[in-house]
């Protein structure tokens, strides 16, 4: 059976004034697909997936069930928000300090199911909230009294609470230590499983994007240079960038042994 | 669980509502004493004319007034019929006490003034956030440029301008007088008083909400799908105007000050000009009154910030 896909992205560039972020830039996701995009600091990652969200102006065409989510109304990209969602970097900064958990959890669902009754939008709340693995009674708490990992999972309940078709997560896990990436990764394979949600995993850390990818992306100064399915991109690199990419990755144990490749 | 958190808050607000009220106390003490010896060591009294009056009925007049007595003594009886209210007879308006002046001319003071701050922050604050939305546009310099006008321009200038326009030439509104509060009398002098506040809240707003707008969780905001008017409403506008509560006892300061022009210029019998005149007549009573009043006014001022402060940051804890 053949799909078309999901989400279409083609000729897609960002230019902040003189700058250009992202260079035209086309790929494709489908259904429940997982596509990782790996590149430096300043590639134009977030970039990018800020301009398939329309959160910042872009050109080209971003295809999304054959609408072109750059060109659509402000009403209807409204509505198209319910089913496209994203997690941003930083956890905290991106929750509104002056809101109680509970109040920026039910705005989503104030948004888009209105005609939900006081308990039932409290109901999936804390289902919500239980999936995320945080307690009922941090309902009435401010985002600043979390730590990170608890303040991401606020996000990802946040993301997930209208169980949207794409999941953007941009660089989710970066700014958590390491064990707590580990747990929050696990979490958003979990729930894009049991909503089938397509997503666009934004991390320069190769080993969470090969643990999670279908497919990879290779950004590098604003260009895509290289898209391969998982195991072909980290058995064999094609573009140069790629294996420079994947020969920094530190290794444990590893002294004089570790190939050397440069750009 | 919820009506428990409102009892708790409003236990913890009197508690601090107290705390704060008796800790004015002292402050209003120091202004008081610091204001007594200020006026007073100022050359000149009360009684001093271009024509010198005999000397004899100076004599009189000061043992009269208590003024014959060390500054000690007057201070130490001042401050205790302070203690019971009594502000004192004014040295200048004869057969008028202090707490009578205040009283007669404090309603249209603080009518012109309450009316004053209102329009100040309620354009002020819409003025702010439509230059901020509309960042490096026209409409935006636009509304910048007047600010800077309202800022520059002191209202003895603006208000017979105003009254030029509107009184004389167009004849919508009287150029002045009182009218027991008439609405149409209150209009343009009220508008002088605002226009700078209003004009400095406008600012302050703009350069804070172009800030706020550019923070990640108003980007989560948006991402979310929610109107632009529901993020600057629900999460913009209140850190916004986090620095405007800052400026609202300054605000308060400079209409108190302003009342005093624009009070003259209308010819309304407000207090507004007490405060100079009381000063320059070594009105000694009249100018502590006054000093009194306003100095509340600060201190409540100051009081109504912090709460606002609490209110608009959760984080704000009331200690």
């Amino acid at each position: 059976m053949i799909h078309s896909p999901l989400l279409q992205v083609s000729d897609l560039c960002v230019q902040f004034g003189a700058f250009t972020a992202v260079n035209p830039v086309s790929f494709d996701l489908n259904e429940g697909e997982t596509l990782g995009l790996v590149g430096e600091s300043g590639s134009g990652k977030s970039s990018l997936a800020r301009a398939i969200l329309r959160l910042v102006p872009a050109t080209g065409v971003v295809l999304w069930k054959s609408e072109n989510i750059l060109a659509c109304s402000h009403q209807r990209l409204r509505r198209l928000r319910r089913d496209l969602s994203i997690i941003f970097q930083d956890p905290l900064a991106s929750l509104n300090p002056r809101m109680q958990v509970g109040d920026l959890l039910a705005e989503p669902l104030h948004i888009f199911e209105p005609a939900l009754s006081h308990n039932e939008r409290q109901r999936r709340i804390l289902k919500m909230l239980d999936r995320v693995g945080l307690h009922a009674n941090m309902l009435t708490q401010y985002p600043h009294e979390f730590s990170g990992g608890q303040c991401q999972r606020i996000g990802v309940a946040r993301a997930m609470m209208l169980q949207p078709q794409l999941l953007v997560c941009d660089e989710p896990v970066s700014s958590l230590d390491v064990s707590i990436q580990g747990q929050i990764v696990n979490l958003l394979v979990d729930l894009q499983i049991e909503f089938n949600t397509a997503m666009l995993f934004i991390s320069h850390n190769m080993a969470v994007v090969r643990h999670i990818s279908d497919r990879v992306l290779v950004m590098y100064r604003g260009q895509l240079v290289e898209s391969a399915s998982c195991d072909t991109l980290f058995a064999a690199p094609v573009h140069p960038y790629t294996r420079a990419l994947l020969a920094a990755v530190p290794v444990i144990g590893a002294t004089a042994a570790r190939p050397s490749a440069m750009l | 669980m919820s009506i428990a958190r409102a009892i708790d808050t409003l236990i913890l607000m009197s508690r601090y509502l107290f705390k704060r009220l008796s800790a004015a106390i002292p402050t209003l003490f120091i202004i008081i004493t610091a204001a007594f010896f200020l006026i007073h060591a100022a050359p000149g009294g009360p009684f001093d004319q271009e024509q010198r009056l005999p000397s004899q009925i100076v004599a009189n007049l000061d043992t009269a007034f208590g003024l014959n007595q060390p500054l000690s003594v007057q201070y130490v009886r001042y401050m205790v019929a302070l203690a019971h209210g009594d502000f004192g007879p004014s040295f200048k308006y004869k057969d008028y006490s202090v707490t009578e002046l205040i009283v007669q001319g404090l309603p249209v003071t603080a009518t012109l003034g309450v009316l004053a701050m209102l329009v100040a922050l309620s354009f002020g604050v819409m003025m702010g956030t439509f230059a901020a939305l509309r960042h490096n546009t026209a409409p935006d310099q636009a509304t910048m440029l007047l600010a800077v006008i309202g800022i520059a321009v002191p209202s003895f200038v603006l208000l017979p301008f105003l009254g030029l326009i509107f009184g004389i030439y167009l004849h919508w509104l009287p150029v002045a007088g009182w009218e027991s509060g008439s609405i149409r009398h209150l209009i343009l002098p009220v508008f002088a008083l605002a226009l700078p506040p209003m004009s400095a809240i406008a600012r302050l707003t703009r350069s804070n909400m172009l800030e706020v707008l550019r923070t990640p969780y108003v980007r989560t905001a948006f991402a979310k799908g929610l109107p632009r008017y529901l993020v600057i409403i629900r999460h913009a506008l209140k850190p916004a105007l986090v620095p405007v509560v800052g400026f609202l006892a300054p605000a308060v300061a400079s209409i108190l000050t302003g009342s005093l022009v624009v009070e003259s210029i209308a010819g309304l019998p407000g207090i507004g000009r007490y405060l100079v005149q009381g000063a320059l007549n070594r009105d000694y009573s009249l100018v502590l009154g006054m000093v009194i009043l306003y100095s509340t006014v600060l201190i409540l001022m100051g009081l109504v910030v912090d709460l606002l402060y609490a209110w608009l940051d959760p984080r704000v804890r009331l200690n």
